[in-house]
């Protein structure tokens, strides 16, 4: 025996790895293999890069109106051009606008006009202004050299307001309030949902009732009800505010779900029973072995419920009852979007629209990812 | 079994009455009553309205009086079968609300089975051929739909219906139709009006469905009974068909809960766009009008008919597995 | 009707002769619709179902019968678009250039020298359309009526400060008396507001007040209802109110009756021609020529109604559908929609009006928004000209708040004071307001201290441009030091803070652009809507002493001048009165306005006939009902 053993070539030993992963390095790798939602989880992260630099990557202000744009159509982003002399040109730059008024037909029609090429310059000098309120600075990403030029990437609104620049200012909020119901919805729903799988009975009982409760009303009238409720009085801020509260209050019971029924597995896995026989605390228990293998669950959840929020949030809007211009977000971009005038002859105010449909997307495929990655039995 | 259900009933009793006592507040939070908003209404249009008049209408519609007591007036005579008079339109809530609520139950009823329709092959295909470009490309559009803003979905449609066809799209009924006596002819003509927000209203929750039934699948495949029936040589259809979908089904039938309020809540936007007469645009006005017995009568019944869905469910999924009868205290 | 058409204010207080010079040749013609039921004897034939002396209405051309009337209501309860079409029949009523008041149920009328007494001649023969006659009877039961404190109506009938009393002579003949003299009433009865008088019939309405029938309460229950007075209000609601419409068996004397009622539920309210309506063209045919009206009721939302209106589903509709924004739509689908676009002239003068309020509880902000220099400082800081090009295409001009240049009230410099785009000029204002100090961020301080801030109520969901100028005037101001916040909020709430005195500013359209005498809210403290000095109008109607306030002086002079107008029967003297009233204004600027407001379209199919193609739009002359809709044809 002895002998066959030592037959067998020690090159041919594989030299036995001892890897160690932690829970969240398993599902990173797991989740890697999920091209879609190794994609999405970019997209995501792009489209909160831009919440954050909102200031800084929109071409103007917000607000900037300009009599001689309303309605201007997009003048998207070219690179070459060939010059008059038939050499080339590089670089990014926009063309100009040729524009006429139709007094009758009570609108301006816009010709692109290649004759007039317009540089977009990097880093551009623009009025001082402070990033997300705190950083001062005076340069935006793009702009062009002589500010009073048209720049209207995607095109204009109806005041002659840049659409991205509002967009991305609209970004901010609509991301914003979708990350910030949901955390609030996390918060209540770990909370009570936890002490309800992890204390179970009576308490669960009650919590399950008002769970199923919650769920059985109608959403829309909440929201209704509760926004007519607002003090109007209000400004927007703590609109924006009571609008995030109202949304994760409806919310929360569907994390709540999810995390009692995680807890009420777990609390019969052998590894907490194990725990406790060693004598541990309720509270390690719960936040050195229960918490950590279901944290991904939780995200995972956590981020399929963004997505309801972003739709609420334009929902709401689009009933007149969410938060209202002045201030700018996807749901208020569409809410001047939503007619027929639009449709036919500014399609390009739907870009919002576009912009929800993406990050939608890319949140449930994320959500998807995670929990796919999340599941221990997955694969 | 009995006890279950007689349990369960109870349950749903106790519910529907706190679900009472808060569509009530709800009605009552924001500022105001029925005749502030009456008023503004007729100022708007240079009407000034006598206090006198005013004080004479609180006093005859019991408006001003104490929480509790109106509650109490309104829900002893809900129970009765009387929901009370609409402010508005002067009539008895009930006469108001049944016609609508039925549109309602109809238009999200063929939404619920065209979701069906269209989840079940999808989700089955999904799960089988997971991580193919099939299964990709039919989450995608599954999330598409989702993603797609109701109303955004609505007027575009009407849009292009507009455009490419000529015909507006709006409404359940043609005008000679309208009153006419269900027959043939009136429900091909309903069919024509109502494929489009049907289609809207699906295409917000086929993504959901076919998400669970997928999960649900992929973990019923795995379980050792479908290895074993592969084993013995079994049809690959008829292996997937045969239990696991049924099983997979299961948890479905629980979605009859949820998806009732969810299609309440997109109605109203694709109603308020489409031009349908469900109870979603009455609802909305008689919220801004702070019409409150009408309000709070339709809000009762969408929760009923949210928690009787549940009920059903509850007890059908209780009926055909028993792991959940006794399981379920 | 051209724009340089002086807009007169009407109120003939003579004998107005009879329109009908020689009378046509009664029962030449009706709708073949009825002939059916003349000869099935369900109705008399014509000579006995119309008046001995109908009113004729002259139109371009003589017309055809038969046809649909499309148009759409904006949610439920749009019960305005019925008083614009069809609930227009009172005993008067306005020519259709808004200038006199002209016969239409009454045949004549006179009243005394101190304009106390009006006594009325009713057309004899006219019916209702249950066939039953119209006489005194019912302008004594309607007065009882709208008098009854159960029965929730106001109007001028009721009015508190000087209430009308009948005195019914025969069954064609009547008077109406008042403590105070009433120089205005023949102006208020041929507006909308005459609706009221010729809306109940006693015989019908009669059955559910318990001083004609002692069953009353039992019916009232039996039906469903808590009092009477709730049975009463259901089956004869006032005027033009929403449930009226609800009922098909009341009777009315409209030219058409309804078919399908307008409920809840109704997806569309319809009417058919009343068989009994008491007009004839100048060939004594039976008008209306249209058999039918078809309103669909969208269900709150115009998008689908816009699509309609493009695709040739409506006939003659300016209601709702008629936006600026929708014009280059509406224009571009004329020929697929088979329509085209007429004129419409608001009557509005102002497309925002800047009401800053002058009882303010702060009395640092009350002294500095009764500041004149104030005002003007903030008006001379607007930027009009790039509102104008910006909101409205270019459409309309710099203008304060004051009546239109069709009025025979214009006067250049009241429209045209401070308007002037001038930031140096708006800062002395400011500066001799006082404002002399800046904080930090460039705000100008009050003489506490505080910033100059301003939050501005508004209701976009009216009128979605209204934000659109507010957001530039935001900017505009800020440049000159005065900054104002967008407080974006509900039309109850934004009523709700008038009589609790909870505002800075709000803002509305200037209504009263031609119908100057009749709604001067922003010239002086005249109503509820006076919303820049709500206490001081409260003090002028007596109508919240609770929370009245004794107006500055010169208000109280045009509050004297314009009770002189009420009691004037002279309509020279009247209109000398209000341009008193007006140079008041001008001299003490209270409101600041924008921009005239820009004329508006009407989508008109190009088959349907007799239609205007230029109309004013107001709600007092409520088009296009004084525009004859009975005497168009479809070709």
């Amino acid at each position: 025996m002895a002998v066959l053993l030592m037959e067998t070539p020690v090159s041919e030993i594989a030299p036995r790895r001892i890897a160690r992963e932690s829970q969240l390095g398993l599902m990173w790798r797991r989740f890697r293999q999920h091209r879609l939602a190794l994609i999405s989880l970019w997209v995501v992260v792009f489209f909160y890069a831009v919440a954050i630099l909102a200031e800084f990557l929109s071409p103007t202000d917000p607000s900037a109106y300009n009599a001689r744009y309303t309605y201007a159509p997009p003048q998207g982003i070219h690179f070459f051009d060939r010059n008059e002399d038939g050499s080339w040109y590089f670089g990014p730059f926009v063309y100009g606008y040729k524009t006429e008024i139709d007094p009758v037909a009570l609108r301006r029609t816009f010709v692109i006009d290649e004759e007039v090429r317009l540089p977009v310059r990097f880093f551009a000098e623009s009025a001082p202004y402070r990033l997300a309120g705190l950083i001062p600075m005076s340069t935006r990403f793009i702009g062009l050299e002589n500010p009073r030029d048209p720049f209207y990437i995607l095109g204009a609104d109806r005041l002659g307001r840049d659409l991205l620049s509002r967009l991305i200012h609209g970004t901010r909020i609509s991301l914003s309030i979708g990350l910030a119901g949901v955390t609030l919805s996390l918060f209540f729903g770990i909370v009570i949902g936890g002490f309800a799988g992890f204390y179970g009975g009576r308490f669960d009982g009650v919590v399950m009732r008002v769970v199923e409760f919650i769920r059985s009303m109608p959403t829309i009238p909440l929201w209704l009800g509760l926004a007519a409720a607002l003090p109007r009085d209000w400004s927007a801020l703590q609109t924006y505010f009571a609008i995030t509260i109202i949304l994760s209050l409806i919310g929360w019971t569907e994390l709540a779900r999810v995390v009692r029924g995680r807890f009420l597995s777990l609390r019969t896995e052998d590894f907490v029973t194990a725990a406790q026989l060693d004598g541990a605390s309720d509270w390690r228990i719960v936040t050195r072995h229960m918490v950590p293998s279901f944290t991904s669950h939780i995200i995972a959840a956590a981020t399929l419920a963004i997505p309801g929020m972003i739709l609420a949030e334009t929902a709401l809007s689009f009933l007149g009852l969410g938060l209202q211009a002045p201030i700018v977000s996807w749901g208020t971009l569409l809410q001047d979007a939503q007619n027929i005038r639009t449709l036919a002859t500014a399609p390009w105010l739907l870009m919002p629209g576009l912009c929800v449909i993406v990050v939608i997307l890319a949140l449930n495929f994320l959500g998807d990812g995670l929990r796919d990655a999340a599941d221990p039995h997955g694969r | 079994m009995v006890g279950f259900i007689v349990r369960r009933f109870i349950a749903m009793l106790l519910t529907l009455l706190a679900v009472s006592i808060v569509a009530f507040a709800i009605i009552q939070l924001p500022p105001g009553d029925f005749l502030t908003s009456y008023i503004a209404q007729l100022a708007s249009t240079g009407d000034q309205v006598d206090p006198r008049v005013i004080e004479n209408l609180r006093a005859q519609y019991g408006l001003g009086e104490p929480f509790y007591v109106q509650y109490w007036k309104w829900i002893t005579g809900v129970v009765q079968g009387n929901f009370g008079h609409s402010f508005e339109w002067k009539r008895p809530v009930w006469e108001l609300i049944w016609g609508r609520i039925g549109n309602s139950i109809l238009l999200e009823g063929l939404a619920v089975i065209v979701m069906w329709f269209v989840a079940l092959p999808i989700g089955i295909y999904a799960a089988v051929r997971k991580y193919s470009l099939g299964d990709y490309l039919s989450t995608i559009l599954g999330f598409i739909g989702l993603a797609v803003p109701n109303f955004l979905f609505a007027l575009i449609l009407m849009y292009l219906a507009y455009t490419w066809f000529g015909t507006t799209l709006g409404g359940l009924f043609s005008p000679e139709f309208e009153m006419a006596r269900w027959s043939l002819p009136r429900v091909w003509d309903f069919l024509s009006h109502a494929w489009a927000p049907v289609l809207v209203l699906a295409t917000a929750g086929t993504a959901e469905l076919i998400r669970i039934l997928r999960a649900n699948l992929l973990d019923e495949m795995k379980k050792p009974y479908v290895v074993t029936a592969r084993a013995k040589g079994l049809p690959e259809w008829k292996v997937i068909l045969k239990y696991p979908v049924r099983l997979a089904l299961n948890p479905l039938i629980s979605t009859i809960g949820w998806l009732l309020p969810a299609l309440v809540s997109g109605s109203v936007i694709v109603s308020v766009v489409m031009n349908l007469p469900t109870a979603g645009p009455m609802l909305l006005r008689s919220l801004t009008t702070q019409d409150m017995y009408l309000a709070g009568a339709i809000i009762l019944l969408l929760s009923v008919l949210t928690v009787i869905g549940t009920l059903i469910s509850d007890i059908l999924l209780a009926l055909i597995d028993p792991r959940i009868r006794y399981g379920a205290r | 009707m051209n724009k340089t058409q002086c807009f007169k204010a009407a109120g003939a207080v003579a004998i107005v002769a009879m329109l009908t010079a020689a009378g046509p040749a009664l029962g030449a013609g009706q709708s073949p619709m009825l002939d059916a039921l003349v000869q099935s004897g369900e109705i008399p034939p014509l000579e006995e179902r119309l008046p001995a002396n109908p009113l004729v209405l002259d139109a371009e051309s003589i017309g055809q019968y038969g046809g649909t009337w499309r148009m759409g209501m904006n949610g439920g309860g749009d019960n305005g678009l019925i008083a614009k079409t069809v609930a227009y029949e009172g005993l008067v009523r306005f020519d259709r250039e808004w200038q006199t008041v002209i016969p239409n149920l009454a045949e004549s009328w006179e009243a005394n020298a101190e304009a106390t007494e009006y006594t009325f001649k009713l057309r004899e023969g006219v019916k209702w359309s249950d066939g039953a006659p119209f006489t005194s009877a019912d302008i004594a039961f309607t007065v009882e009526m709208y008098q009854d404190p159960e029965y929730a109506a106001s109007s001028w009938i009721d009015n508190i400060n000087n209430p009308a009393t009948v005195e019914v002579i025969d069954d064609l003949t009547f008077k109406f008396k008042f403590n105070r003299p009433n120089g205005m009433l023949m102006d208020e009865m041929a507006s909308v507001n005459g609706i009221h008088i010729t809306s109940l019939q006693k015989a019908y309405c009669s059955q559910f007040h318990p001083s004609y029938n002692e069953n009353a309460a039992a019916d009232a229950e039996a039906a469903g209802f808590s009092s009477w007075a709730l049975h009463l209000q259901d089956r004869c609601a006032w005027g033009w109110e929403t449930i009226r419409f609800a009922n098909p068996d009341l009777p009315t004397l409209y030219a058409w009756v309804l078919d399908q009622p307008l409920t809840a539920n109704a997806s569309r309210v319809t009417w058919k021609r009343n068989p009994y309506y008491w007009k004839v063209d100048s060939e004594g045919n039976q008008l209306p020529y249209i058999d039918r009206l078809d309103m669909r009721v969208s269900q709150g939302g115009v998008e689908e109604l816009t699509l309609a209106a493009l695709n040739g589903e409506i006939d003659f509709q300016e209601r709702h559908i008629a936006t600026n924004v929708n014009k280059p739509l509406f224009f571009d689908g004329q020929e697929q929609g088979g329509y085209h676009l007429g004129a419409v002239i608001p009557s509005a003068s102002n497309t925002l009006v800047f009401q800053l309020n002058f009882s303010h509880d702060d009395p640092v902000k009350r002294e500095l928004f009764q500041n004149r220099d104030f005002r003007i400082g903030i008006s001379h800081a607007i930027d009009r000209e790039e509102i104008v090009d910006l909101v409205f295409t270019g459409q309309g001009e710099p203008y304060q708040v004051a009546p239109r240049p069709q009025s025979p009230f214009y006067d250049e410099e009241l429209a045209k004071q401070y308007t002037e785009f001038n930031p140096e000029l708006a800062i002395e204002h400011l500066e001799a307001a006082g404002l002399t100090e800046m904080n930090g961020d460039g705000v100008r301080l009050m003489s506490d201290g505080q910033p100059v801030r301003i939050t501005v109520d508004v209701i976009s969901a009216l009128r979605p441009e209204w934000i659109d100028i507010l957001e530039i005037m935001q900017l505009q101001l800020a440049a000159v030091g005065v900054e104002i916040e967008l407080n974006n909020i509900d039309r109850t709430l934004f009523y709700e803070k008038r009589p609790s005195n909870d505002y800075d500013a709000q803002v509305w359209a200037g209504d009263g652009g031609l119908e100057v005498v009749q709604e001067p809210r922003y010239y002086f403290p005249f109503s509820d809507e006076s919303v820049w000095a709500y206490r001081w109008a409260q003090w002028f109607n007596g109508t919240r002493p609770e929370i009245a306030e004794e107006p500055a002086d010169w208000a109280q002079e045009q509050m004297e001048l314009y009770r002189q107008i009420r009691s004037s029967s002279d309509p020279d003297e009247r209109a000398d009165l209000m341009r008193q009233i007006l140079a008041i204004t001008k001299e003490q600027f209270p409101v600041i306005g924008v921009s005239l407001m820009p004329d508006s379209y009407s989508i008109i199919r190009n088959n349907l006939r007799n239609a205007p193609e230029t109309m004013f739009n107001a709600w007092l002359f409520p088009t296009p009902a004084p525009m004859d809709p009975v005497t168009w044809y479809f070709e």
